[in-house]
């Protein structure tokens, strides 16, 4: 059913003529419209037309005509109704009329809604930006008999606009000037990270020369002279030489960790049970009968640079046996799982088992969990195995208590991915 | 045995002392000369100056070569080694403090033999004498460019050459 609803009311009897609004409901659509009958100068669009905050105008296809509503004078100080489209087009910034008259054009010849926004100039000559937007009146039989339009003062909103974007480029400079910032200060910092690990290779390198000295030297007495070197005596030698070899396996790892950091990595993926047996030739101390090693298969494949990995996973591995009391044989279990695209592989040992509270600072250097207890571990085994694991992409944890063995693991990337 | 000597390139005299020492606990007879620079090292070979005289010193068999000299780089001391036809496959054993993976890279891209990393201790050294004798002195053939020529001035002493290393 169509409700069609009109009602025709004369707003107001004018001097040389009557202007109407006419109102319904077509279908569930709400329309009203003003149907100018006049060409008076005072209301031609009626009193709600003026009531709008905005020009409201309408433009007859028939007559080539516009009416626009009060505000139209009252803004442009123009003191009549258009005559012509020049009458319009004065009021319009010279860069918008361009703009304007392709918009109208078009929307004139495939009847959508036209919309524009321009710059119209105020009775003092400032102009103002207004959005402007107009749709087609359709008559009878579909035919456009006119299009009614509206025109809104925007120029608070533009100026907000404006604004906003003026701080969102002070904010983007500023950003850009912290990156620049923060990228100068972190390569200078690296240059110095580097300086000094370039310091401390060439350091520890030539501190291994004088050592071999005192070594062979010491060495030299006591075979050479053996004859002649009292047994006390022997035994000193024998101290110098142990604490030479203490030294040196220091300032071999010192040269491993500096080793693992610099250098390029070359990621691909890496087939762990073969690195494990890699790894297993290198150590016999890993082998049975030391100890009792078991590997859960399949180990995943990780990606990874083949010097990094083996050298993390042969550092975890030997650190695995380390600190197991001597009562006890040394068991070690490795297994890997896949996380998503992560694969973690833990390396599990029935040692003495690390307390909560050390387990932050084992990873860094020549932190030492018992340092009293003798010759064990130079304090940076596991500093190289978080260097190079971090130069990997990757992370490295433990999972321990005292006295109960440690599970450390090492996360990388999968390998598997195609 | 190879009767030819071994050259012993090493500027530390201390070092010299222990491949002295390990060299003659490993049995080894033949003649160990030294020379502490680069350019003495590439002299000698030549037979030019102080080492004009062969049947002094006589083209080695061996050169055992530190990398860290003075005047001449090891490196440079092999990279003209190499270039000279007569010595194109002599023995070179790098005896290098430091195995700096660039410079084991280069030591094998410019045709070093065998890279060594001097040990810490004397009986490791004594094992290095040992592996040497064994294998470059005892058990691998030398192709017949190495055995060097009947000397054609017939003093065993190569013409000085001019180089250009």
């Amino acid at each position: 059913m169509c409700l069609r609803l009109h009602i025709r009311v004369a707003i107001g009897k004018k001097r040389k003529g009557i202007t109407f609004l006419a109102a319904g409901w077509s279908g569930n659509t709400f329309r009203a419209q003003t149907i100018v009958t006049s060409n008076a100068t005072q209301t031609p669009l009626g009193t709600v037309a003026e009531a709008i905050p905005g020009i409201i105008w309408i433009f007859d296809l028939d007559r080539r005509r516009a009416s626009l509503s009060r505000l139209w004078s009252e803004y442009t100080g123009a003191d009549c109704q258009p005559a012509g489209a020049s009458d319009v087009l004065r009021f319009i910034h010279r860069d918008d009329i361009e703009p304007v008259k392709q918009g109208w054009e078009r929307a004139l010849e495939t009847g959508q809604v036209f919309e524009v926004e321009l710059r119209l100039r105020r009775r003092d000559g400032v102009y103002r930006w207004h959005r402007a937007r107009a749709v087609p009146d359709r008559g009878a039989e579909n035919r456009i008999a006119r299009w009614v339009g509206v025109c809104l003062d925007v120029e608070e909103q533009r100026q907000i606009q404006v604004a906003s974007a003026a701080t969102q480029a002070d904010l983007n400079r500023a950003k850009a000037e912290l990156e620049e910032t923060v990228a100068e200060r972190t390569s200078e910092l690296r240059e110095v990270v580097e300086q000094l690990e370039a310091f401390a290779y060439t350091i520890a390198h030539d501190m291994r020369a004088p050592l071999r000295v005192m070594h062979q030297y010491a060495e030299t007495v006591s075979r050479d002279f053996a004859s002649q070197v009292p047994e006390a005596a022997r035994v000193y030698l024998n101290k110098i030489m142990a604490a030479s070899e203490k030294l040196d396996s220091l300032i071999r790892e010192v040269l491993v960790y500096t080793r693992v950091s610099q250098g390029k990595l070359e990621m691909k993926p890496m087939n762990l049970e073969r690195l494990l047996s890699e790894v297993l030739i290198m150590h016999p101390q890993l082998n049975q009968p030391h100890v009792e090693l078991s590997a859960r298969l399949p180990l995943h494949a990780v990606v990874g640079d083949a010097t990094a990995l083996t050298q993390a996973f042969s550092n975890l591995l030997t650190n695995a046996v380390k600190f197991v009391p001597s009562d006890r044989k040394p068991k070690v279990s490795v297994w890997t799982e896949q996380m998503g695209g992560q694969v973690r592989i833990y390396i599990k040992d029935n040692g003495v088992g690390i307390p909560l509270s050390a387990q932050d600072r084992i990873f860094r250097i020549f932190e030492r969990l018992q340092p009293e207890s003798g010759d064990e571990g130079s304090g940076i085994g596991l500093t190289i195995v978080r260097r190079a694991v971090q130069r990997m992409g990757g992370t490295v944890g433990v999972d321990s208590a005292e006295g109960q063995g440690s599970t450390f693991w090492i996360e990388l990337a999968r390998g598997d991915v195609s | 045995m190879n009767p030819a000597p071994i050259l012993h390139i090493e500027d530390n005299e201390d070092d010299q002392f222990f491949l002295r020492r390990a060299f003659a606990a490993a049995h080894v007879e033949n003649a160990i000369h030294f020379v502490d620079d680069g350019q003495k090292a590439i002299d000698y070979l030549a037979g030019q100056g102080v080492y004009a005289d062969r049947l002094a010193y006589a083209v080695p068999c061996l050169v055992i070569l530190d990398l860290k000299l003075p005047k001449k780089h090891g490196l440079d001391v092999l990279k003209w080694i190499r270039a000279h036809e007569e010595f194109k496959s002599i023995v070179v054993v790098i005896l290098s403090s430091s195995p700096l993976r660039n410079d084991v890279d280069t030591a094998y891209n410019i045709g070093a033999n065998s890279f060594i990393v001097k040990p810490l201790t004397a009986e490791q050294m004594i094992q290095i004498a040992r592996l040497i004798k064994e294998y470059w002195l005892e058990t691998n053939e030398f192709p017949s460019v190495s055995e060097m020529k009947e000397p054609p001035n017939g003093l065993g002493v190569k013409q000085p050459r001019r180089f250009n290393v």
